[in-house]
């Protein structure tokens, strides 16, 4: 007998053994042990799609609607119910008792086809024989997004926020957050530009560039008052990718079984271009990142009715008065301000200047990166301004996946400055990938805002000091100047306080 | 709150119209002898912490019920074994300025009185009232849960407290009777914690408890 005979004679008679045992069909047939090891495939370069939402591949003919079992009941009759009265508390329901199972004090109450558990519940628990009735409603685990790469993204769980999502499950598209950046991809459109020389890259010409909404942060219904204060336009697109992976952090569409996860993913998002890059050079754009452009977004956002503004940009030098002046402003009326501290901390430590008065505004935070490990982040910026810290990752300690993930564009097709293969970016193919820096840090505290702002703390001032109050205190104990008050713990705040604890 | 203020009401009501259509009836206990009766209880209780609770549950009284064994003793003297309960619900929130934000989380606190108390009854031969003062020391075991908590967050404490109380029975029929008392307790450390009564130096789970009971028993 050969061994694939002998395989098929084996399966033959267990089969048959549990037909003679009486085992319930479906049941599982556990084979002896072939002595064939485990197979490993190593991981994988790239997680294979899952079902969407928190909904499963397949559905059971019983629970049509995934939320309980139809045919069935929960029962726990009280000790001094008779078999008489049970009976008659049954035949209400057409409910028949099964043995109660192991582990349990109470039983379970087949019901005929049609039966709407519900019902039958309300039916028996008004019984003074009952002590309880319910329908056996299906269990599943707590939100985790399922995104599949939300597996890659570290930064989530390093702030409890599977948990914080369950009070508050990524705010609303009441709430406005605007992106001072290099722009956003947010919507689609070719656009011809004119390539003019700059050393050593030869003039493009006349170039037509394509656009494309970043697929990872939904419709048009989500962008709210775009506006270009590079180009003057109401269409401030991103050349660079730095503002698209903002807003993902931000807001990322969550919970679409595509992708990654964002803080506050049901925001709306206000993208606004202070920041120019090669490509705008190149093309030629009006303006360049000033003082006074990013003072003068500042009041276009507080104006056009954001609620939480992040400003993952910033320089050295002197003091920015009017950068202040416009943040001031902003909090003022009620806009919540977060600035990166500045990535400058192996560069001198300089402050950065939009960020150097965080301490004199309430209502204004500045942010610092840590790691994996919740440690500082070897760029993140030090000073008596840091005041929270969130992560904003950091590769030296855990390799480039030791960054923050989320979707921008495919660098292969934007950064082409190579004199070999020097030609027109596109700005229509997107990936996901790691970048670091206190500008990843800060949306992770904006999108942390946006969640307080929609469980009911509007004021600026109120919602620093919460964070501040509710932070993990990290390094020295109390405030310190590598983390501040510690590292963001949204759940903390979401949770705030109660008589006790 | 308003329920217990109906049933206080209507045990008013039931003392007046009985006193009016009975004559007096003597007690039935030797003088000098031990007699047994149980109670139920039901009023309100108003806790010393008034800002910690104000800002958790917008108010810092509750309906306190319980039950306990009344015991009379020679000489005038009573003991009173009672456990009661108190259950509020509110909101968590976020103290700043002065000012309190609320975050919509539900918060639920349960405390749980258990007591002793002995005094001294004034009790004469024949009177259907029977006033009485007394102190004595309890265990207060307090509970909170707020929604989404885990069982680490859930917040529980047990501790020592004291209190003084005063009031009446009257004797209403056969084995029955209803009273009304007012206690004060005083329970230091019942409110220590991290929470907003901490923040507020509001450490006593005491309070001012008013209240009537039901009596039924030897009289």
């Amino acid at each position: 007998m050969n061994r694939r005979h002998a395989l098929t004679a084996a399966a033959v008679l267990v089969s048959a053994a549990a037909l003679l045992s009486g085992q319930e069909p479906g049941a599982p047939a556990f084979l002896p042990a072939s002595g064939l090891p485990a197979i490993d495939r190593g991981l994988r370069e790239w997680d294979a799609p899952r079902p969407p939402g928190g909904a499963r591949a397949v559905s059971r003919p019983d629970a049509p609607d995934d939320s309980r079992l139809n045919g069935s009941l929960i029962v726990r009759f009280r000790d001094e119910a008779t078999p008489d009265t049970r009976t008659r508390s049954l035949s209400l329901i057409h409910g028949t008792s099964t043995a109660q199972p192991a582990w349990a004090d109470f039983e379970i109450v087949a019901l005929p086809p049609g039966e709407d558990p519900e019902s039958a519940a309300a039916t028996m628990a008004a019984r003074s024989d009952v002590a309880y009735a319910q329908p056996r409603y299906r269990v599943h685990k707590m939100f985790v997004p399922n995104d599949p790469l939300y597996s890659r993204q570290w930064n989530f769980p390093a702030l409890d926020m599977e948990r914080t999502w369950d009070i508050n499950r990524g705010a609303s598209s009441k709430i406005v957050v605007a992106v001072l950046d290099t722009g956003m991809a947010f919507r689609n459109a070719t656009v011809r530009f004119t390539g003019r020389a700059l050393f050593p890259f030869p003039a493009l010409g006349p170039v037509e560039v394509p656009f494309a909404a970043a697929p990872e942060l939904g419709g048009a219904e989500r962008f709210v008052a775009p506006r270009d204060f590079i180009w003057n336009t109401d269409a401030p697109f991103d050349m660079e990718g730095h503002g698209t992976h903002i807003a993902g952090t931000i807001g990322q569409v969550t919970n679409n079984a595509s992708g990654v996860a964002g803080m506050a993913f049901n925001v709306r998002l206000m993208p606004i271009k202070v920041l120019d890059g090669d490509w705008d050079a190149v093309f030629n754009s009006p303006n360049v990142a000033t003082d006074d452009l990013v003072a003068r977004a500042i009041r276009y956002a507080a104006d056009n009715g954001a609620h939480v503004l992040n400003l993952s940009v910033g320089r050295e030098g002197g003091p920015a008065p009017a950068v202040r002046a416009a943040i001031e402003y902003a909090v003022a009326h009620g806009v919540f301000v977060v600035v990166a501290a500045g990535n400058e901390f192996e560069s001198g430590n300089l402050p950065n200047r939009f960020a150097d008065f965080a301490r004199d505004v309430p209502g204004m935070v500045a942010v610092g990166g840590t790691g994996r490990t919740n440690q500082r982040a070897f760029y993140s910026n030090t000073g008596s301004y840091v005041e929270l810290v969130a992560p904003g990752g950091d590769m030296r300690r855990g390799g480039t996946t030791a960054g923050i993930l989320q979707q921008t564009y495919d660098q292969d097709v934007v950064d082409r400055f190579f004199l070999s293969r020097f030609g027109p970016p596109r700005f229509d193919v997107f990936v996901y990938d790691y970048y670091q820096g206190s500008s990843m840090a800060a949306p992770h505290v904006a999108g942390f805002a946006a969640l307080l702002m929609q469980q009911g703390i509007t004021n600026p001032a109120v919602i620093e000091a919460l964070m501040e109050a509710t932070a993990t205190d990290l390094g020295t104990p109390g405030r310190d100047n590598e983390y501040g008050y510690g590292l963001i713990n949204p759940r903390a705040a979401l949770r705030g306080m109660g008589l006790i604890k | 709150m308003t329920r217990a203020l109906l049933l206080i009401t209507a045990l008013l009501s039931a003392v007046t119209a009985s006193a009016q259509s009975r004559p007096a009836a003597p007690p039935v206990a030797e003088p000098g002898g031990v007699a047994i009766r149980g109670f139920a209880d039901a009023g309100t209780e108003m806790f010393h912490a008034l800002d910690s609770f104000q800002a958790v549950f917008r108010k810092n009284s509750g309906t306190r019920v319980g039950g306990g064994v009344a015991v009379t003793l020679p000489l005038g003297l009573f003991a009173d074994v009672r456990v009661s309960r108190v259950r509020m619900t509110g909101e968590r929130a976020f103290l700043f300025g002065g000012q309190t934000y609320r975050l919509g989380v539900a918060d639920t606190l349960t405390v749980i009185p258990i007591q002793i108390t002995g005094g001294l009854r004034g009790a004469r031969r024949g009177a259907r009232a029977t006033p009485y003062i007394g102190g004595g020391f309890g265990w207060y075991r307090a509970s909170e849960r707020a929604a989404f908590s885990s069982a680490d967050e859930v917040a529980e404490r047990a501790t020592g407290g004291y209190h003084l109380l005063g009031g009446a029975d009257l004797r209403l029929w056969r084995i029955f009777g209803v009273g009304g008392e007012v206690e004060w307790s005083q329970v230091t450390n019942g409110l220590a914690g991290s929470g907003i009564a901490s923040s507020l130096k509001d450490t006593n789970l005491g309070g001012i408890s008013v209240r009537v009971r039901l009596l039924a028993g030897r009289w």
